[in-house]
């Protein structure tokens, strides 16, 4: 008995990871030769880069149990802002900075709205986005800003030092950095107490509000670097770019809810979620599957895994 | 209405919570269930209420076998139950939580909300005619919140009621007044199952008393043939222990809290002292204010005082902005609800414990980061100094039993052991061994140079464990009796207002 619980809450574990190995195997065998190689592990690594960013600043906001819709209008604030500023001859470094700077500030608002005035932050970080969105198109006159760009901006996410991709470079190190503060900061437990009980985590002493709102900065930060790399991997930003990644964030947290911590959002689960979601696009795509089909079956795999949660929490 | 069970069982995966439970229940008597935590008592519950399916064993109503298929079922054969855990939608009022799961009357396309209240009314009426309906039940006190659950199951025709622990949030007034309508729906023919940690309680209002230990039934006996040692001795499978030993006095001893003349109600003032190693409980009635002079101690949030607020601590001007200014100045609060306030059920015991001190773990001072290994090391520590019963160091703690997550409240502020330690009903809902325990550790605490505040309800822990008593009533500190000077009917007095 004893054993087979114990198999069973080491299934509850990594069953996720488990599920991603099976969906690997299977593409494998449909496609030997193109599929399992070196070459496209390395591709698709580069292709959920960027999602497992964005999803792994949005993590710290589901884990204080609250939403921050406004990640992707932050990313497409973030490319544009970064862009218009070196188009303005702005130093690389300060470019990098005033964004970052900006972004913060945006996630002080979420923040600030959700943390000392109890606002739902499914209404204030969706109205926060609306507004971002409106000044991203204000910035950029609704156009796509490309050209003159310095090189050393492109190769923020165009190299491959070492033979590994810059963008997976940069899902790894922020990725660990993420998981580190999550797991083994006070910082991290703090969030996770709020999570767990808002009311409990104050009489314990912790400062619920300053470290709610910290969660929401984190988030918007991590959106911005989503947004920097991606104007720099295209070379260009355009004022929606950032939008479409807002649901695949989420489906890769809520896949992620499903592994290591057992119900909880945790950083490696998202990377988990955003690596699934991503070998799913990259497999279909070898195997010809069209688009629409990869959205449909997409959905429904983060349906079945939500539901397999929910079961096994009965 | 009679209603049996023979030789129930029930399991949860492979823990057998109950293992042969069998009683009857006479139509208009009160028969008591008792037992420790973990006995089954809540578990032969959820199988009369069909929250649970019984693995063996039989259900019997009026000697026929029945089979309960689901609460809703349950409600027709004209069971009523009130579940310690039972939730209530907080922003709902008492009207509409008790409307909850139940058809609402109609008026052609609208919910006739008149004849809700009307029926809530009439209910309410008989326990609590006082009960603001419709405030959402979020911005009620625990007690108040309790009583919103006792108008629901009132409603309507109840054959038998059960009650799970319907005690424990109420004030002695409540508590009357409940036994008042206990004692009316029995003469009716109405059968009650009431279950409570408080043998005061099940000894004042039980005809029978079914005892179970370790998910069995060790017997039904006439409420009038036990006493209170017995019927401990029955569930504990021992003899009641000895009283505690009295504690030496300790007249000259510094004072640690000085509360003066601080107003926390319009028109009433507490004034009082507790010294080093002193043990003093705060008695009153629901809604008299103790629960939130201990909150306006400790700096919850909502509950702050500002100047001029005269408290001291150690002879300094005291008044918290937060919990973590508080706890910085060496208090500590162990609050009124466990589950609402205190638990983070999803997180494990280790972090639970460890919350309130997560600074104290570091390996490197310049590095906020808790140590593992040194978290779990003063985890075992406590567990060992506290006789915690648990299976794993990272289960989550909503797994443990109420009275061993009590312990863990208290043992997150042991870390550095407080110089005030406020404690807001400090064993509800807790089973007698791990009273003890409780106690135990409180004890130490004071004769370690702790000042102790707590708030009780219950006579029985005021009597046992504190070395002076204050009577607190309508937001004002009333009375102030010494260990060696007070009677229950003093406190009691204190309490109505019969000085």
């Amino acid at each position: 008995m004893v054993a087979h619980n114990a198999r069973l809450a080491l299934l509850n574990r990594y069953g996720t990871l488990v599920a991603l190995l099976v969906i690997i195997a299977g593409f494998s065998a449909a496609s030997p030769g193109v599929f399992p190689s070196l070459a496209n592990f390395l591709a698709i690594s580069q292709q959920m880069a960027l999602l497992a960013i964005i999803a792994v600043g949005a993590t710290f906001v589901m884990i204080i149990t609250e939403f921050d819709l406004a990640i992707s209008a932050v990313a497409s604030f973030a490319g544009i802002l970064v862009v218009t500023l070196l188009h303005q001859a702005v130093p690389l470094p300060l470019a990098l900075g005033l964004t970052l700077l900006a972004a913060a500030g945006v996630g002080t608002a979420s923040g600030f709205l959700v943390a000392w005035f109890r606002v739902p932050s499914f209404i204030a970080t969706l109205a926060i986005s609306t507004i971002v969105s409106g000044l991203t198109f204000w910035i950029s006159g609704g156009a796509t800003l490309f050209g003159h760009l310095p090189a050393s901006f492109l190769a923020l996410s165009r190299g491959a030092p070492g033979g590994l991709p810059a963008l997976s470079l940069w899902m790894a190190g922020l990725g660990l950095v993420a998981a580190w503060a999550a797991a083994q900061t006070e910082w991290g437990r703090r969030l996770y107490a709020i999570g767990g009980n808002r009311e409990a985590a104050a009489l314990a002493g912790v400062a619920v509000a300053r470290d709610s709102l910290s969660a929401f900065i984190a988030s918007a930060l991590f959106a911005a670097i989503c947004g920097i790399l991606l104007a720099a991997r295209l070379g260009s930003a355009h004022p929606t770019a950032g939008d479409g990644f807002l649901l695949e964030a989420y489906a890769a947290i809520f896949l992620g809810t499903t592994a290591f911590k057992e119900g909880e959002p945790n950083i490696f689960g998202t990377l988990l979620g955003a690596a699934i979601i991503a070998v799913l696009a990259n497999g279909l795509t070898i195997l010809n599957v069209p688009s629409y089909m990869q959205d449909i079956l997409t959905g429904a795999i983060i349906i079945i895994s939500v539901l397999l949660r929910a079961l096994r929490q009965r | 209405m009679q209603l049996a069970t023979r030789h129930l069982a029930a399991r949860y995966g492979d823990h057998w919570a109950l293992r042969d439970a069998s009683l009857t229940v006479m139509p208009g008597r009160v028969h008591a269930l008792v037992g420790e935590n973990g006995a089954g008592k809540s578990t032969l519950i959820k199988c009369l209420a069909g929250l649970l399916r019984p693995a063996r064993g039989q259900i019997l109503i009026d000697d026929t076998p029945a089979t309960i298929a689901g609460p809703r079922a349950a409600e027709a054969r004209g069971l009523r139950f009130i579940h310690q855990e039972l939730g209530q939608v907080p922003y709902f009022d008492v009207v509409e939580n008790a409307y909850l799961g139940r058809r609402y009357p109609r008026k052609g396309l609208w919910i006739d909300r008149k004849a809700m209240d009307e029926t809530v009314r009439q209910a309410a009426a008989l326990i609590a005619p006082d009960l603001a309906l419709g405030t959402p039940v979020s911005r009620l006190s625990a007690g108040e919140r309790q009583l919103g659950k006792i108008v629901r199951a009132f409603m309507g025709q109840a054959k038998v009621l059960v009650m799970d622990e319907p005690t424990a949030a109420l004030g002695t007034r409540e508590t009357g007044r409940l036994f008042e309508v206990i004692a009316r729906l029995t003469a009716a023919g109405v059968a009650v199952i009431f279950i409570s940690h408080r043998l005061e309680d099940v000894l004042a209002i039980a005809d029978d008393i079914t005892v179970l230990r370790e998910g069995e039934s060790r017997g039904s006996f006439a409420a009038n043939q036990l006493d209170r040692a017995r019927l401990i001795a029955l569930m504990s499978g021992r003899q009641s222990a000895a009283a505690a030993p009295p504690r030496p006095a300790r007249p000259g001893a510094p004072v640690t809290l000085a509360i003066n003349e601080v107003v926390l109600r319009p028109g009433a003032s507490v004034s009082l002292t507790v010294r080093r190693s002193e043990i003093v409980g705060l008695y009153g009635l629901l809604g008299s204010g103790r629960s939130r002079l201990l909150k306006s101690l400790f700096g919850a949030p909502g509950f702050a005082l500002k100047p001029p607020a005269d408290i001291r601590l150690d002879g300094k001007i005291f008044r918290p902005a937060s919990p973590a200014e508080a706890i910085r100045a060496g208090l500590a609060l162990v609050p009124e609800e466990r589950r609402s306030q205190g638990l983070f059920p999803d997180l494990s015991l280790v972090e639970n414990l460890s919350i309130a001190h997560l600074a104290s773990f570091r390996r490197w001072r310049w590095l906020a980061m808790p140590d593992r290994a040194a978290e779990r090391a003063h985890f075992h520590a406590i567990a060992t100094a506290l006789a915690l019963v648990f299976r794993r160091p990272d289960q989550p703690i909503r797994q443990l039993s109420g009275g061993n997550q009590q312990k863990l409240m208290i043992g997150r502020w042991l870390r550095r052991p407080p110089r005030l330690l406020l404690l807001d009903e400090p064993t509800r809902g807790v089973d007698i061994a791990a009273r003890r325990d409780i106690y135990t550790e409180v004890r130490k605490l004071a004769g370690g140079g702790a000042a102790v505040l707590f708030a009780s309800s219950d006579l029985d822990e005021i009597r046992e464990l504190a070395d002076r008593v204050v009577v607190m009533r309508d937001g004002a500190a009333v009375a102030d009796f010494a260990r060696d000077a007070f009677s229950t009917m003093d406190i009691l007095e204190a309490c109505y207002g019969r000085t």
